[in-house]
């Protein structure tokens, strides 16, 4: 269905917690939503096309891409949520464990804004949204590796947002704060209250928190907002 | 599918005259293997010549189903850029190509 008017959103890691809430929340905003995922979904979703494709492997987000080019000829918006988490004390942190989370943080990051740019750069135009943390300004034990990864991606984006901003492309930050997912299903409760009360706002991060900067980030009236990173909860 | 030379000169032709940069005002009837694209007198500034590979690389894709990625380190450090002008750019893409065959 290429030529479609209705906004083409591409988002990463939407089996779960806030990348299939960007899926409901953006097909229900009428846009067409790309999704993908390592494992298959058990839901469906109208106006949803899942890709299954690993964010760590260049070949499957190139086949994502020409899945998207293919199906609908351009792409507006790009969500890089996929991410893995392990707390670990750095002085116990497996090397594989190193490799495992750069890989999915920070290079697949990398690889799918790298990606998607070069389809919206020909119409000179698009919005890359990329997720960090909390945990990168908190500077939270045991999150050392997690956070660092995390901490990249913000720096990329930064350093992206200069290069792509000549061609239309803005790119920009969202730091959630903790929110009930699977990826701090293992993190001890006393130790996300202590996060919480290092917050200005001492509550968990909802997924609607996570949708509403991201909103703003991609509307068309933000073509002069870049480079900006903001972090959920008052940091 | 096998790609020879004259091919993908036509290739990054037509990509240029889609990309039309400013500095191809009323010469695009002109273009030749000779066209210097980069540095002194080139058709393309960093940012154009960014468009120009990245297009040349899915045209070559399309074309011939390589997958080449043209403005690697290598390139980038050679003394005498690959991307100076159409021709040279051609061969560097047949080089590749080569190379991954």
């Amino acid at each position: 269905m290429s030529g479609t008017n209705r906004q083409i959103v591409l988002i990463t890691g939407t089996r779960r917690g806030i990348g299939r809430y960007l899926a409901e929340h953006f097909a229900g905003k009428g846009a067409r939503v790309v999704g993908c995922s390592r494992e298959p979904i058990d839901w469906q979703l109208e106006g949803y096309m899942h890709v299954l494709a690993d964010v760590t492997q260049e070949d499957d987000v190139k086949a994502l891409m020409s899945t998207v080019q293919r199906e609908f000829g351009r792409l507006d918006v790009a969500i890089n949520n996929a991410g893995i988490a392990s707390t670990n004390a750095a002085l116990l942190t497996p090397t594989a464990t190193i490799d495992r989370i750069m890989a999915t943080n920070f290079r697949g990051t990398v690889v799918v804004c790298r990606e998607s740019a070069k389809l919206m750069m020909r119409r000179k135009v698009g919005r890359i949204v990329n997720l960090s943390t909390i945990a990168v300004p908190m500077r939270i034990e045991g999150e050392a590796l997690y956070a660092a990864s995390k901490s990249a991606v913000v720096t990329y984006s930064q350093i992206l947002a200069r290069e792509l901003g000549p061609l239309g492309i803005t790119v920009n930050v969202v730091g959630p704060a903790p929110i009930e997912t699977d990826l701090i299903r293992n993190v001890p409760k006393d130790k996300i209250q202590r996060i919480l009360d290092n917050q200005a706002i001492k509550r968990l991060g909802r997924f609607e928190d996570v949708a509403n900067v991201i909103d703003f980030f991609v509307r068309p009236e933000s073509d002069y907002v870049t480079g900006q990173v903001i972090y959920l909860g008052g940091v | 599918m096998a790609i020879n030379r004259e091919q993908i000169v036509s290739l990054i032709i037509q990509k240029v005259k889609e990309i039309d940069p400013r500095a191809l005002a009323g010469k695009s009837d002109g273009l030749s293997d000779q066209t210097r694209l980069f540095g002194k007198e080139g058709l393309f500034d960093s940012l154009g010549l960014v468009a120009l590979i990245v297009d040349v690389e899915q045209g070559l894709a399309d074309l011939a189903g390589v997958a080449v990625t043209l403005g690697d380190d290598q390139a980038m450090s050679q003394s005498h850029s690959p991307f100076r002008t159409v021709g040279s750019l051609a061969d560097y893409a047949l080089t590749l190509i080569d190379e991954s065959q």
